[in-house]
C-alpha cells in the first residue's frame, strides 16, 4: 500500500510530506524531484519504478501529487486515491482549482485529511460527509470565492472569527455509530425546513471526424449531479430515459453507466431501477456514455491554395443540427493555420473572427446560434514556407447549450420516500450540453 | 498570521528565542500554536534543524492538550523526528496513554496510531499492550485504527504477542461493522505478503457471507472484501458461477478501483468454470461496457485500464468485445496514452475493421511527431504480417507513404520492409524500387542495415544492385558493427549471385579490410569464414544464401505461467509493466492459481510451480481465516 505521500509545487519544492509505513526514508522525495519533475517535458508514464520503489503521480495544475510504494501494490487504488484526494481538497476549500498557496495556507487541514483517510498505508475513508467530523482544523479564508454574490459575501462574513482571548476550540465529538449503518455516506439525519433536490444533467460531447467528414467517434459522456437537501433518511428512485430515433423512450442501457457508491447496484442489475439513499449535499449520482448518431454541429472546411498566389483562402461552413427552438451560446470555432501567420482577411455574416497568433489559430466566435441554421466564414491568410511540414492540429469547436441534452436523455421521474417524515420535495432539473473534445481533422 | 508565511525557513535558535520572549504574554496559547505550525511547515520543507526543538515541541503539545489540531501537529513532529529525540518521546508517553482513555474516539484513534508509529522500545511495549485493547474497543473507528496499528508493529513484536494479534484479527473478521472487517482483511493480507509462515484462506460459508456484505458498504471496504474473495478456492463450478454473478453488478461502480478489482475476481473465478462465456453470456457485454466507461476517466486510470486490456486480450480474449474506434488517439493525449492506444489498435485489428484501422494509422503516420510516425508505420507493416489477407492493402498504404519522401518515413519503411519480404518471399518487390530511389534519405543505421540486407538477398532482382552496394559500402568504416556484419554478408551474396569484375573487387576489398583493419572480433571472424568458404571453390551458395524460414509476427507473447500470475494481479503495478512480477519486484511472493477439482486447464499450468508449499507451514501454522 501507500508508503509515503508527497505534494510538490511546480518548481519541485515539497509542500506536504507524510510517511505511512517503513521502507523508505524522507529523502526519497528528492529522488522523485530529480527523476521526474526536472524532466517534466519527457514523462513517459505516470508510474516510475526504481528498484522496488515505485512513484505514482498525477498533476493538478502546477502541483504534483505523488504516492510512493514499495511492492507490487494495487495501482488502481493508489491512482483513484490520488484523484479523489484532489477532489476532496477542491470540495473542502470550495474552489475549482487548488493552488500552491491554498495548500500552504491549509496545511494542518491537509495533514488531517491524510491522517484520517490513509491508515498505515491503506485507504479507508474518503467521503467528505463522514470525514468532516474528524477534521478539526478550519479552512483558511482564501479571499476569493466562486462568485461575488450576496451569498458569497454572507459566507465571508460568517467566517470572520471573533477575537477570542487566546482560547482555542474544543475537541469535536463525532457522531460515531453512524458508519455502522448500511449507508455510511449519510451519517446524520439532517433536518431541513425546505426539502429540495436539484438535478443537473451535464453532457460533454466528444467527436472525432476525418477530413472528408467520416465520423470516427461520436459520443457523450454524461454526468448526473445532484444537490440533495432532504431531511431524515430518504430512499430515492430515479428514472432516466433515452430518446432514440423513432421518438420511443428507451431505458438507459445497463452497460454504459457507472454509479456512485450509494446506488444499490443489485437493484439496478436485476430490475433496472436506480435506487439509493443519497448523501447530504452535492454529489455525482451516475455517469454514462452513449453514442450519438447526429452530432449537434457539422463543420465543413475547404481550403484553396493556388500556387503562385500569395494567399490561401479557407471556407468554413457551420451547420447546427438541433431543434430551432434551442440555442447554443459561446460557439467558438478554432481553425489552425500555419505557424507564423500574421495577417488575416476575414468575411462573415455573423460572429467575430480574429487571429490568435500565439496559438496559430483563427478563432470564430458566435455569441448565440439557434438550431437549423447555417453560417459561413471565409478568410484568407498569406502562404508561408512552413506550411508543408507543419503539424496539422484538428479544428476544434466549443459550445454550450442550455436546456438541451445532446445525447437525448431525459429525467423521467424522481421519487423520494421517507417513511417517518412525510414531506413534499421541491425538485428542479436543468440540462446542459457542452463540447469536450470536438475534433474535425483537416 | 497567514499560514503561507509559515513556509519560510527559519533557524531553530530564532524559534527558541521567540518562544521565550512571548511566554509571559496572555495570548501565548495562540502564539505557541502558530509556532508549532511554523515548526511543522519547516519540517516539511526539509529543514532538519527542527529536530533540535523537540523539547520545545513537547512542552507546547503538553500545554495545548485540549486542542486536537495542535495535538496532531505535535504527534506528527514526533512521528518524524523520534530517532533524534527518544527521550522526549518517552515523556510524551503518559499523554498518549491518557488520550487512549479519552471520551472522544477521534483522540483514541489518534493515540493508538501514534503509539504504533513511533518505534522506540518503550513505545513498542506499550503499543502491544494497548493495541489489543483497541481492537476490542466499543467504537468501530478505534477498532479499525487498532487493526491497522498491528501491521506496523507486527514485525518487531515477540512471538507470543504476534499470536495474540492474529487471534484478535481473526476475531474481528466477524465484526458487526463492515469496514472493520475490511480493515482486518487488509491487515491480514499485508502480513501474509510480508512475513513468512502465514497463509490466508477462507472457507465457503465465510466467503459467501462476505460477498453479501459487499452490497452495503463503502467503496474502499468493497475493494478489501473483493480481495478477500481472491483467497477462496472454489471447489465446484456452481460456487464459482454464483460468486461471479454477485460481482458482476460491481462493474458499474463509479470508483475505478472497485471496477478493476471486481474484474480481477471475475477473471480469477472464470478459471474454475468450463466455457465461462457460454454459461454467463452477458459477461462479454458487461466487461466491454465497463472498459469503455473506464476510458472516460482521467489519463492515468485510462493508462492502467489499457495495459490490463492488453493482458486480457492475450489470454481471455473471449471475454472482450471492444470497438477499435474507442482507442483512436486524440490530438492532445499524453505520450504514454498514445503509445498504448497504438498497441491496442494493433491487437484489436482484424479483417472486419482493417480498412478503418489502416486509414487511422495512415493519419498518424502523417503527423509531425517523429516517434508516433515510426510506431504507426511499424504497426502497418506488422499488420501486413499478422493478417495475410490484408497484406495487399497495408502495402499499398506503405507505398503511398513512401511517395512523400520524408526521411523518417522512408527509414521506417525500410526497416519494416525487411520483415515483410521475409514473410512473403518474392512479392512486393516494387517497393524496393521506391526505396532505391530514396536511398540517400537512409541516414540512420537501422534503416541502412535493413536496406543492405534487402540488397544482398534480392540482388538478382534489383537492377544495378552492385552499384548501389558499392555506394553504400563507401561508408563502411564509420558504420556500427551490426551494419558492418550485414554489409559483409550482403557483398558475399552479391558476388555469388552476380559474379562480375565489380562484385569481385568489392568482395576482395571488404575481406581485406575486415581481416586486416577491423577491431571487432565478430567482424573479423566472419570475414575469415567467408574467405575460407570462398577459397574452397565449392558451391557455397546454399550456405551463404539459404532459403529462409517464414517469420511470424514478432509478438511479445508471454508464457502461460506469467499470464496466469498477472491475471491474479490485475490492476496492480505489475500489470502495467506486463512482466513477471518478480522481475520487477524482487521481494514479491509468487502466486499461482490454486488447484481444485473445478479448475480447468490443470495440465498446462499448475504443474509448473507449486503453490504455497505445505512445507512452509511448519512455523506458526495459522490458517488465519476460519
Amino acid at each position: 500500500m501507500i508508503t509515503a505521500f508527497f505534494v510538490y509545487n511546480g518548481k519541485g519544492e515539497v509542500l506536504i510530506s507524510r510517511l505511512f509505513r517503513d521502507g523508505v526514508r524522507r529523502n526519497v522525495c528528492e529522488v522523485f524531484r530529480i527523476q521526474v519533475i526536472s524532466k517534466c517535458s519527457d514523462i513517459k508514464s505516470p508510474v516510475l519504478t526504481l528498484g522496488s520503489t515505485s512513484f505514482l503521480h498525477i498533476r493538478h495544475g502546477a502541483l504534483w501529487i505523488v504516492a510512493v510504494t514499495r511492492s507490487n501494490v494495487d495501482a488502481s487504488v493508489v491512482l483513484e486515491y490520488l484523484h479523489r484526494f484532489v477532489d476532496l481538497l477542491k470540495r473542502l476549500f470550495e474552489l475549482d482549482n487548488v493552488t500552491e498557496d491554498d495548500v500552504k495556507a491549509n496545511f494542518p487541514l491537509v495533514y488531517e485529511v491524510l491522517d484520517e483517510s490513509i491508515e498505515s498505508g491503506h485507504v479507508s475513508n474518503m467521503d467528505l460527509s463522514t470525514l468532516r467530523p474528524y477534521l478539526s482544523a478550519p479552512v483558511a479564508e482564501t479571499g476569493r470565492f466562486k462568485n461575488h454574490t450576496a451569498s458569497g459575501l454572507l459566507a465571508k462574513a460568517g467566517t470572520i472569527r471573533r477575537k477570542s482571548a487566546g482560547k482555542l476550540p474544543q475537541i469535536i465529538n463525532a457522531p460515531l455509530d453512524a458508519a455502522a449503518a448500511p449507508h455510511p455516506w449519510r451519517p446524520q439525519a439532517p433536518k431541513y425546513k425546505k426539502n429540495s433536490v436539484q438535478i443537473d444533467v451535464i453532457e460533454d460531447f466528444n467527436l472525432l471526424t476525418t477530413a472528408n467528414g467520416f465520423v470516427l467517434r461520436s459520443f457523450v459522456e454524461g454526468r448526473i449531479l445532484m444537490d440533495c437537501r432532504l431531511s431524515g433518511v430518504p430512499t430515492c428512485l430515479f428514472g432516466l430515459v433515452h430518446e432514440n430515433q423513432g421518438d420511443a423512450y428507451e431505458e438507459l442501457k445497463s452497460s454504459d453507466c457507472t454509479f456512485h457508491q450509494c446506488v444499490s447496484l443489485k437493484d439496478f442489475d436485476e430490475h433496472r431501477i436506480i435506487k439509493f439513499v443519497p448523501p447530504d449535499g452535492k454529489f455525482e449520482l451516475l455517469s454514462y456514455r452513449t453514442d450519438v448518431e447526429n452530432p449537434p454541429f457539422s463543420v465543413f472546411t475547404t481550403r484553396e491554395a493556388y500556387s503562385g498566389d500569395s494567399e490561401s483562402s479557407y471556407t468554413v461552413d457551420l451547420e447546427s443540427a438541433y431543434p430551432s427552438t434551442v440555442a447554443a451560446t459561446n460557439v467558438v470555432l478554432r481553425i489552425p493555420v500555419p505557424p507564423g501567420t500574421s495577417k488575416l482577411r476575414a468575411n462573415t455574416e455573423i460572429g467575430k473572427c480574429r487571429l490568435v497568433e500565439e496559438e496559430n489559430v483563427v478563432q470564430w466566435s458566435i455569441k448565440k446560434m439557434n438550431g437549423g441554421q447555417k453560417h459561413r466564414l471565409q478568410f484568407a491568410v498569406p502562404n508561408s514556407a512552413a506550411d508543408a511540414v507543419a503539424a496539422k492540429p484538428p479544428i476544434s469547436l466549443s459550445f454550450s447549450i442550455d436546456s438541451y441534452s445532446v445525447g437525448g436523455h431525459k429525467v423521467q421521474f424522481f421519487k423520494v420516500h421517507e417513511p417517518t417524515m412525510n414531506y413534499a420535495t421541491v425538485k428542479s432539473v436543468t440540462y446542459l450540453s457542452r463540447a469536450k473534445s470536438y475534433e474535425v481533422r483537416m | 498570521m497567514a499560514s503561507s508565511n509559515l513556509y519560510t525557513r527559519v533557524r531553530a535558535a530564532e524559534i527558541v528565542s521567540e518562544l521565550r520572549a512571548n511566554e509571559k504574554k496572555s495570548r501565548s496559547a495562540v502564539f505557541r500554536k502558530s509556532t508549532l505550525k511554523k515548526i511543522v511547515a519547516n519540517m516539511t520543507l526539509g529543514n532538519n534543524e527542527m529536530a533540535g526543538l523537540s523539547s520545545e515541541v513537547l512542552a507546547i503539545t503538553l500545554d495545548l492538550a485540549n486542542d486536537t489540531e495542535a495535538k496532531r501537529l505535535g504527534y506528527l513532529f514526533f512521528s518524524t523526528y523520534y530517532p533524534q529525540s527518544p527521550h522526549e518521546c518517552v515523556n510524551l508517553l503518559p499523554m498518549l496513554e491518557n488520550d487512549f482513555q479519552s471520551q472522544s474516539a477521534v483522540v483514541r484513534s489518534l493515540s493508538i496510531r501514534t503509539l504504533a508509529t513511533i518505534q522506540i522500545p518503550e513505545f513498542l511495549a506499550k503499543a502491544s499492550e494497548l493495541v489489543c485493547e483497541a481492537m476490542a474497543d466499543k467504537d468501530p473507528h478505534v477498532r479499525k485504527s487498532g487493526v491497522y496499528a498491528v501491521s506496523r508493529i507486527y514485525g518487531r513484536a515477540p512471538e507470543e504477542v504476534r499470536e495474540q494479534f492474529l487471534t484478535a484479527l481473526n476475531h474481528l473478521l466477524h465484526d458487526p461493522t463492515v469496514f472493520v472487517v475490511a480493515a482486518a482483511v487488509d491487515c491480514l493480507r499485508d502480513l501474509v505478503e510480508n512475513y513468512d509462515g502465514l497463509q490466508l484462506s477462507i472457507d465457503r460459508n465465510n466467503c459467501f457471507r462476505i460477498v453479501e456484505l459487499l452490497a452495503g458498504c463503502d467503496e474502499w471496504s468493497q475493494v478489501s472484501l473483493l480481495n478477500s474473495v481472491m483467497a477462496f478456492v472454489p471447489q465446484t463450478e456452481a460456487d464459482a458461477i454464483s460468486l461471479a454473478e454477485k460481482c458482476i453488478p460491481l462493474l458499474q461502480h463509479g470508483n475505478s478501483s472497485v471496477v478493476l478489482n471486481a474484474l480481477k475476481v471475475i477473471v480469477y473465478l472464470s478459471n474454475y468454470v468450463r466455457n465461462f462465456v457460454d454459461v454467463l453470456p452477458a459477461i462479454t457485454k458487461r466487461v466491454s461496457g465497463c472498459i469503455s466507461n473506464l476510458m472516460s476517466k482521467p489519463a492515468e486510470i485510462q493508462f492502467l485500464t489499457m495495459r490490463n486490456v492488453i493482458l486480457l486480450l492475450l489470454d481471455k480474449a473471449e471475454m472482450l468485445d471492444l470497438q477499435v474506434s474507442m482507442f483512436f488517439c486524440q490530438f492532445d493525449d499524453p505520450v504514454y496514452i498514445k503509445d498504448t492506444k497504438l498497441e491496442l489498435i494493433f491487437l484489436l485489428a482484424n479483417e472486419s475493421n482493417i480498412s478503418l484501422v489502416l486509414r487511422e494509422l495512415e493519419e498518424y503516420a502523417l503527423e509531425i511527431d517523429d516517434q508516433m510516425v515510426r510506431k504507426s508505420i511499424r504497426a502497418i507493416g506488422n499488420l501486413a504480417i499478422k493478417i495475410p489477407s490484408v497484406a495487399d492493402r497495408s502495402i499499398e498504404v506503405l507505398c503511398g507513404l513512401l511517395a512523400s519522401s520524408l526521411p523518417h518515413i522512408v527509414q521506417e519503411v525500410a526497416i519494416i520492409l525487411k520483415d515483410i519480404l521475409r514473410k512473403y518471399p518474392g512479392k512486393y518487390l516494387y517497393l524496393i524500387d521506391s526505396l532505391v530511389q530514396n536511398v540517400d534519405l537512409l541516414t540512420d543505421s537501422d534503416s541502412r542495415g535493413s536496406f543492405i540486407w534487402i540488397l544482398g538477398e534480392y540482388c538478382s532482382s534489383i537492377p544495378d544492385s552492385a552499384d548501389i552496394l558499392q555506394k553504400l559500402y563507401a561508408n563502411f568504416d564509420t558504420e556500427p558493427t551490426q551494419v558492418q556484419l550485414t554489409t559483409l554478408t550482403a557483398v558475399v551474396k552479391a558476388y555469388l549471385c552476380l559474379p562480375s569484375k565489380k562484385t569481385e573487387n568489392l568482395v576482395l576489398d571488404v575481406l581485406r579490410k575486415t581481416t586486416e583493419e577491423a577491431n571487432e572480433p565478430d567482424v573479423r571472424e566472419r570475414a575469415y569464414f567467408y574467405w575460407r568458404l570462398l577459397s574452397s571453390h565449392k558451391d557455397i551458395k546454399d550456405i551463404v544464401k539459404p532459403v529462409l524460414p517464414i517469420i511470424e509476427v514478432s509478438s511479445d507473447k508471454l508464457p502461460p505461467e506469467i499470464l496466469e500470475e498477472l491475471e491474479l494481479n490485475i490492476g496492480s503495478l505489475a500489470s502495467i509493466y506486463l512482466r513477471p512480477v518478480q522481475q520487477v519486484f524482487r521481494l514479491s511472493k509468487p502466486r499461482r492459481l490454486p488447484v481444485s477439482p473445478a479448475l480447468t486447464r490443470t495440465e498446462s499450468r499448475a504443474s509448473s510451480a507449486p503453490f504455497s508449499d505445505p512445507v512452509s507451514r511448519n512455523t506458526s501454522a495459522t490458517s488465519v481465516y476460519k
